[in-house]
C-alpha cells in the first residue's frame, strides 16, 4: 500500500493550493476503499464513506473540526493522527463519563474501557432515536455486549460477569425488546444510565439499593406505588437493610415473567431466605410438598400473601386478613367457606406451644410408628436368627 | 429342603388343601395393585425435597398426574375394603355355623384373643430357645395384626385421604383444622403402612428362611398336607377331628399359577425394596 500512499500524496501536493485542508481534500484520499494503514501487523481501513458521514450528526462539520491537529496541515499529514477529543465540544458528557465506572482511572486494564466511539461510532454517529444508531434502544444491548458479553474481557475484570448479556436476553426485558420488538422495553441504559454509569455498590448508582425502586418505577410506576405501601416497602423506607427491593424477588438481568412456573418456583425460595420459619411450616403442607417438587399447582407465597401488596394480617386490605380469607382461599378452592379457612397453612406440629392439638396428634403417630417398628423389628430379627439356625441344622 | 421347593417339586406328590378361595385371592390381588400404586404415587410428595422424588414425579407425568393416578388406586382401595365388608357380613349372616361370639373368639375369626397373647410370648420364647414352637391355628397373631393393620390403615388413610381430596365439601360440616390433622395422619400412617408391608410383612410371610423366597399360598390358595400339619397343627387336628379335612381337599396348583405368583411376587419385592431404600435414604438426608 505504501507506494500508492506516496503516489496519492504526491497527487494531492500537485492538485491543492497552499491552504487548510477542506473536507473534499480529505476525501480525495479517504474515499478510496483500498486505503489502509498497518496497525499492529493488521491492515486497518482508512476509507470514509462520504454519504454516511454527510448523514451523520456531524455531517455539517469539517474533518478538521474534530481532527484538530490537521487544521494547520497544508497539504499532507503524517502517519500518526491525534485521537479526536470529543470533550472539546461535549464537555458536560465528558465530565459524566469521567465520574463513571467507565472512567479510565478505574480500571486495571485501561485499554478495555470504552471511549466515546466504542459506543457511538466514529464517522457514522447518528442521534439515539435513529433506528440505525449504535445507541438506538434496539441496538443498545448489542453495543454494550461487545464488551459485557465478552468472556475474554470479563476474565480481566473480576467485577464483570459475561453472563449478564445472555441473562438479559433470556429475561423479560430482553424478550420484549428482541422477540417482540418493543423498543420501550428496558435496555441497559434505562436502568444503568448512559454516560454516568456507576457501580451498583455506589449509592449514586441508579441500580443501588437506595435508588433501584425509583429506577424500576420509571416504567413500573403503579407497582412501585403499591410496593411502597406494603410491609416490604415500608421496611425499605425505614432504611432497613433487610427490606427486599425489586431485584430481591425479580432478579436483575434475567427477570422472569411473574406468571411463569420458573419464577413462581424460585420466588418461594427467595421468600424463604428471609422467612425460613414460614418456609419450614409451608413444607409440611400439601401446598409446600407440591411446590417442593417444582410444581406450581398448589398455593405458593404470593398466592395467599400477594406480591407487591403484601400487608400485615391486621390490615383490613391484607389478603390474609381474616375477613378476606374466604376470598383468598376461594381463588383456588372454589366454594371455600368460613369453616374451610380455619385450616392452618403454617401450622407447626413440632411446636407444642404453638399448635398443641396437632403436636399431640403428631406425637401419637410417632409413638405408633416407633412402637410398631421397634416391636416387629425385634420380632423379625429374633425370628430370622432362630429360623436360620433351625434351617441350617435341618440341612446338616 | 425348604418348603417352597417342596410346593414346587415334591409338592405334586402331596395332598393339597384349599386355604384361600378365589374371592380371598382376588381381594389380595386388589390390595397388592392398589397399595403399590398408592405408595409409588404418594411417596414423592412426602419426600419432595429429594432429587429422586422430583425425577420420579416427572416420570409419572408431573405430580398432578401422579395425584390422579393416586386417586384411581384409592378407589380400588375403597372397592376392596367394601367388598371385604360385604364378604364379612355375608359370612357372618349366611356361612357362620357357630353362635356369633363363639365364632368371633374362635379360630376362624380374625379377632385377636387370649391365645394370640400366649402365642406371642411362646413365639418369643422359641426365638430364644426357651421353649417349643407354639402350635398355631388357622390364623396366627402376625396374620391377624396384618389384617387389623389394613383395616385400621385403610380407615385412617382412607378417611383422611377423602378429606384432603374434597376439602371444600367436607368444610361444609367441619372446621378447616381437620385438614391439618388429616395431613399428619395420612402421611405418617402411609409411611407406617409402606414401611411395615415392605419389611415386616414381606419377612413374616415370604422371606423368612422357612418360606424363602416366596410363600405361594395367597396366589394359589393351596397348601400341602405337610405344610398344614407343620404350620397350623391345631387347625389340621381340628379339621381331622371334625371330619372336615376332606371338604377342603383340592388339586395341586397349576404351573401357570406358580409362574404368575413369581412374576407378581418378585415385582412387588422389587418395588418394595426400592421404596424402602429411598425412604431410608431420604429420612437420613432430612436428619442432616
Amino acid at each position: 500500500m505504501r507506494p500508492f500512499l506516496i503516489a496519492a500524496t504526491v497527487l494531492l501536493l500537485i492538485a491543492s493550493p497552499a491552504a487548510a485542508l477542506s473536507t473534499s481534500d480529505c476525501l480525495d484520499c479517504h474515499s478510496d476503499k483500498d486505503l489502509t494503514k498497518t496497525v499492529d501487523g493488521q491492515d486497518k481501513s482508512l476509507y470514509i464513506d462520504e454519504k454516511t458521514f454527510a448523514g451523520s450528526v456531524h455531517g455539517d462539520l469539517d474533518c478538521t473540526d474534530c481532527h484538530e491537529d490537521l487544521a494547520d496541515v497544508e497539504d499532507e499529514h503524517g502517519e500518526t493522527v491525534k485521537k479526536v477529543q470529543c470533550a472539546n465540544c461535549h464537555d458536560d458528557v465528558a465530565e459524566s463519563v469521567a465520574n463513571s465506572i467507565h472512567a479510565r482511572s478505574n480500571a486495571e486494564v485501561a485499554s478495555d474501557l470504552p471511549t466515546c466511539s466504542d459506543c457511538h461510532g466514529k464517522h457514522d454517529i447518528l442521534p439515539p432515536d435513529n433506528t440505525r444508531s449504535h445507541v438506538f434502544a434496539l441496538n443498545i444491548p448489542a453495543t454494550c455486549c461487545k464488551c459485557h458479553g465478552s468472556v475474554e474481557i470479563a476474565s480481566r475484570h473480576p467485577s464483570l460477569d459475561s453472563k449478564v448479556c445472555s441473562d438479559y436476553e433470556a429475561g423479560m426485558h430482553g424478550i420484549v425488546l428482541i422477540k417482540s420488538g418493543i423498543v420501550s422495553s428496558a435496555v441497559c441504559n434505562d436502568c444503568h444510565g448512559s454516560h454516568d454509569i456507576k457501580s451498583s455498590k455506589d449509592p449514586a448508582s441508579r441500580v443501588n439499593r437506595a435508588n433501584v425502586d425509583d429506577t424500576c418505577g420509571k416504567c413500573h410506576a403503579s407497582i412501585v406505588k403499591t410496593y411502597r405501601q406494603s410491609v416490604h416497602g415500608k421496611l425499605y423506607a425505614s432504611g432497613s437493610k433487610d427490606a427486599p427491593t425489586c431485584p430481591s424477588c425479580h432478579g436483575n438481568h434475567r427477570i422472569d415473567r411473574a406468571m411463569d412456573k420458573e419464577f413462581m418456583v424460585t420466588v418461594t425460595k427467595r421468600c424463604s431466605q428471609c422467612h425460613p420459619e414460614a418456609d419450614a411450616t409451608f413444607k409440611n403442607t400439601y401446598h409446600g410438598q407440591v411446590t417442593g417438587l417444582g410444581d406450581t399447582a398448589a398455593a405458593q407465597c404470593p398466592d395467599c400473601h400477594g406480591a407487591h401488596n403484601i400487608l400485615p394480617k391486621e390490615d383490613p386490605a391484607s389478603m390474609i386478613n381474616p375477613d378476606n380469607l374466604v376470598t383468598t382461599c376461594g381463588k383456588c378452592h372454589v366454594g371455600a367457606n368460613e369453616n374451610f379457612v380455619r385450616y392452618m397453612p403454617h401450622a407447626d406440629y413440632h411446636d407444642v406451644k404453638k399448635d398443641p392439638g396437632l403436636y399431640y396428634v403428631y406425637l401419637a403417630m410417632v409413638i405408633l410408628l416407633s412402637g410398631v417398628f421397634i416391636f416387629f423389628g425385634i420380632h423379625t430379627i429374633l425370628w430370622f436368627l432362630r429360623a436360620y439356625h433351625d434351617e441350617r441344622k435341618k440341612r446338616d | 429342603m425348604n418348603d417352597s421347593m417342596h410346593v414346587d417339586q415334591a409338592g405334586l406328590e402331596d395332598k393339597w388343601y384349599l386355604r384361600f378361595t378365589y374371592y380371598h385371592r382376588f381381594l389380595h390381588a386388589l390390595i397388592i395393585i392398589s397399595f403399590l400404586g398408592l405408595v409409588l404415587t404418594g411417596m414423592p410428595l412426602k419426600f419432595n425435597e429429594s432429587a429422586w422424588a422430583k425425577g420420579w414425579a416427572n416420570l409419572l407425568g408431573g405430580i398432578q398426574t401422579a395425584a390422579y393416578i393416586h386417586r384411581f388406586f384409592a378407589l380400588i382401595t375403597f372397592l376392596y375394603f367394601f367388598l371385604h365388608l360385604a364378604f364379612a357380613l355375608y359370612y357372618i349372616v349366611r356361612v357362620r355355623k357357630e353362635p356369633f361370639f363363639k365364632w368371633l373368639l374362635g379360630p376362624n375369626s380374625m379377632m385377636p384373643w387370649i391365645k394370640d397373647v400366649d402365642d406371642i410370648i411362646a413365639h418369643f420364647r422359641w426365638f430364644l430357645g426357651l421353649g417349643e414352637r407354639p402350635r398355631f391355628d388357622r390364623f396366627t397373631y402376625w396374620e391377624k395384626f396384618d389384617y387389623m393393620a389394613v383395616f385400621w390403615g385403610v380407615g385412617i388413610i382412607g378417611v383422611s385421604g377423602l378429606l384432603l381430596w374434597f376439602p371444600v365439601f367436607f368444610a361444609k360440616f367441619m372446621p378447616g383444622w381437620v385438614f391439618n390433622v388429616a395431613i399428619i395422619l395420612h402421611s405418617d400412617e402411609a409411611l407406617l403402612a409402606a414401611g411395615f408391608i415392605f419389611t415386616i410383612h414381606f419377612f413374616n410371610t415370604h422371606l423368612r428362611p422357612e418360606k424363602f423366597p416366596l410363600d405361594f399360598v395367597i396366589f394359589t390358595g393351596r397348601v400341602t398336607e405337610k405344610e398344614l400339619r407343620h404350620e397350623r397343627p391345631l387347625e389340621y387336628e381340628r379339621l381331622v377331628e371334625n371330619g372336615e379335612l376332606e371338604s377342603i381337599s383340592t388339586t395341586p396348583p397349576s404351573r401357570m399359577t406358580l409362574i404368575w405368583a413369581r412374576i407378581v411376587g418378585f415385582t412387588a419385592y422389587g418395588i418394595g425394596l426400592i421404596m424402602i431404600i429411598l425412604i431410608v435414604y431420604s429420612a437420613i438426608q432430612e436428619l442432616h
